[in-house]
């Protein structure tokens, strides 16, 4: 017997008695920057799930007595199936009239992300070992961020499928209030399908694949990184800046890449934005310091402060910009690091410059600042702190701005000595 | 108590409900509660002689035409409320003044723009047709189409016939491809 294709609206019967799986699909299989969860509703008469136990979903993988078990990786074998569901269609309580297969875009709203962003959306149903229905979804002109693909139900004491895709720009929330399930406003964003929400809460640990960036947003915000298993240290953490350089006459200077950084020497024409990225260190041992291209204070990486400037990138045109090496594994022998950029060239102007800072630490995720708060005439950010507390490192995002080094340093009570410079 | 009919069930009016001289058909479906385009359903009537067709165009009840030119067929319009809780729609007939050669009225549900807005009855969920009595409001039959529906367009709720000197309501439940215009044709309407 071959498969039913069938079209929203459309059912058919399933044959047979026995368990039943449901393999559920979409492309691109891991879009980016996009989660994609797969859930049930195991619902009465009256639409509505007999209790929040009825919902079955990353967070709570099987149903009251496992006649619903969410699968959360399928090994099928078959191109496309991705997530999945194991239905036990005898075992079911009489009481649950359909068992709603939903399918949500996590935050889907609040990141513009919806189901016209996929394609290939499709929900097959296997009774024993033989595709016996399938739906393809046409996403095309989807305002949806959480649909109801295909209900699996009772049907005259038997079992039938039949094809939904419908849903809610909204997402989750209102989607679970249909099955009578209250989320709370808030809590909707971070609920179901996912596995370790973003800060403040620690990191997804290193074996789950999570290709999603930390961003921290607001000042003030941290983040918290637990040790690769079994290391020692953390290796070698990239901090990095970049920003757009943001030439005033694009098409007068075409090799700006290699004259940007002289650009002062044509009479103030076509500068670009330059940003220097510094920090400053304080160890464990009481001493304290700058890491900088100014002042050619470039640190050292094997050695104290065990902080190395990776070099000069006056463009900002070059993909990786300016990084600063922190060497992870002599994580004891550091206290605190502040991570700051300032412009050294043209006019204080971040908002131009675009400046965005990630923070790479082996094994997890990437942690992004975005210098998007920008204080017009201070030509001088705090991005970050980076503190060793008790052995873990703690990353806070800052994005304060002040005039110069001296008033920074005295905010964050460093107490440096500072003199001017110049790198020319 | 109400007779609950299943497609292709008939049930007599008269015998139910003895004296009866006047009905309203009920037609209700859920609204949509997803977000899209709404369920925009629309209820007909035919007023079909003894061939199945209309006699004039005028008998097709409908919601530019909403009342039969005898008076004895009257549509109430769109989302009539207080008659009968959870129709949508709502058919008043006095059978006492249906013309003699109309042998069977019939009532349809059509999508509005089905292709344009990608629906079809397979995605409305609980229709339903009902007869109710006009004299103490009580519902005499009953028809649930739940599942004898999926990807039409334009479906055959129900019938109300003669027979002999009854009258009697069939569950219907039958589909019929294009919507309401090739359905309008289908019983001898004149569809500019």
């Amino acid at each position: 017997m071959s498969a039913v294709a069938l079209v929203p609206g459309a059912n058919t019967a399933i044959p047979g008695d026995g368990t039943i799986g449901v393999a559920i699909g979409w492309a691109p299989a891991a879009p980016a920057g996009m989660e994609i969860d797969a859930s049930a509703f195991m619902i009465g008469a009256d639409g509505t799930v007999l209790s929040d136990e009825h919902f079955v979903f990353y967070g709570a993988a099987q149903g009251p007595g496992g006649t619903v078990r969410f699968l959360p990786t399928l090994s099928t074998g078959v191109p496309g199936d991705i997530q999945g569901f194991e239905i036990d269609l005898p075992a079911v309580p009489p009481t649950v009239q359909s068992i709603d297969i939903c399918l949500t875009i996590h935050e889907g709203q609040t990141r513009g992300q919806k189901f016209s962003s996929l394609s290939g959306v499709v929900a097959r149903v296997m009774a024993a070992g033989t595709e016996v229905a399938r739906f393809d979804l046409s996403t095309g002109g989807m305002s949806e961020t959480a649909i109801t693909l295909m209900k699996v139900y009772r049907r005259n004491d038997a079992w039938k499928v039949r094809a939904v895709g419908q849903g809610f720009a909204g997402g989750l929330a209102p989607l679970a209030r249909q099955y009578g399930v209250d989320i709370a406003e808030d809590e909707a964003a971070s609920a179901p399908p996912q596995p370790a929400p973003p800060p403040p809460a620690p990191e997804p640990a290193p074996s789950s694949v999570n290709l999603s960036k930390v961003t921290l947003e607001k000042r003030g915000q941290s983040v918290s990184l637990d040790k690769k298993a079994g290391a020692a240290g953390y290796g070698e953490i990239i901090f990095n800046l970049n920003w757009n350089e943001q030439p005033q006459q694009q098409s007068a200077q075409p090799s700006r890449g290699l004259f940007g950084g002289l650009g002062n020497l044509g009479g103030g024409r076509n500068r670009g934005i330059d940003l220097d990225l510094g920090c400053l260190w304080d160890l464990r041992d009481g001493d304290k310091g700058a890491v900088q291209a100014l002042g050619e204070s470039w640190g050292r990486y094997d050695g104290p402060p065990f902080i190395r400037h990776a070099g000069d990138d006056r463009t900002g045109a070059l993909a990786q910009g300016e990084t600063i090496r922190i060497n992870g594994d002599r994580i004891t022998a550091i206290s605190r690091i502040l991570v700051y950029a300032f412009i050294y060239e043209g006019a204080p102007n971040w908002a131009a410059a675009d400046g965005i800072a990630t923070v790479r630490v082996p094994g997890q995720p990437d942690i992004e600042v975005r210098l998007d708060n920008p204080r017009s005439g201070f030509g001088m950010c705090a991005i970050a702190l980076i503190e060793n507390i008790g052995g873990t490192l703690r990353v806070t995002k800052e994005e304060r701005y002040f005039r110069g080094h001296r008033d920074m340093d005295e905010a964050y009570g460093w107490g440096l000595r500072w003199t001017a410079g110049s790198k020319d | 108590m109400a007779v609950s009919l299943s497609k292709g069930g008939n049930v007599s009016l008269s015998k139910e409900a003895p004296g009866l001289t006047a009905v309203n058909v009920g037609l209700g479906w859920d609204p949509r509660v997803t977000d899209g385009s709404a369920f925009d359903l629309d209820a007909s009537a035919f007023l079909l002689n003894e061939g199945g067709k209309v006699r004039a165009d005028t008998d097709f009840i409908f919601y530019n035409n909403l009342k039969s030119t005898d008076g004895s067929v009257e549509h109430l319009g769109d989302n009539t409320t207080g008659v009968g809780e959870g129709d949508d729609e709502v058919v008043s007939i006095d059978l006492s003044r249906v013309p003699a050669d109309v042998n069977k009225i019939a009532f349809t549900v059509t999508i509005h723009e089905p292709e344009a807005r990608k629906q079809n009855f397979g995605q409305v969920a609980n229709a339903f047709i009902r007869v109710v009595n006009k004299a103490d409001n009580k519902e005499i039959a009953r028809y649930d189409l739940s599942e004898d529906y999926s990807t039409e367009t334009a479906l055959i709720f129900g019938e109300i016939y003669r027979h002999g000197s009854e009258w009697k309501f069939k569950a219907v439940g039958q589909g019929f491809a294009g919507g309401l215009g090739p359905l309008a044709k289908n019983y001898g309407v004149n569809i500019g």
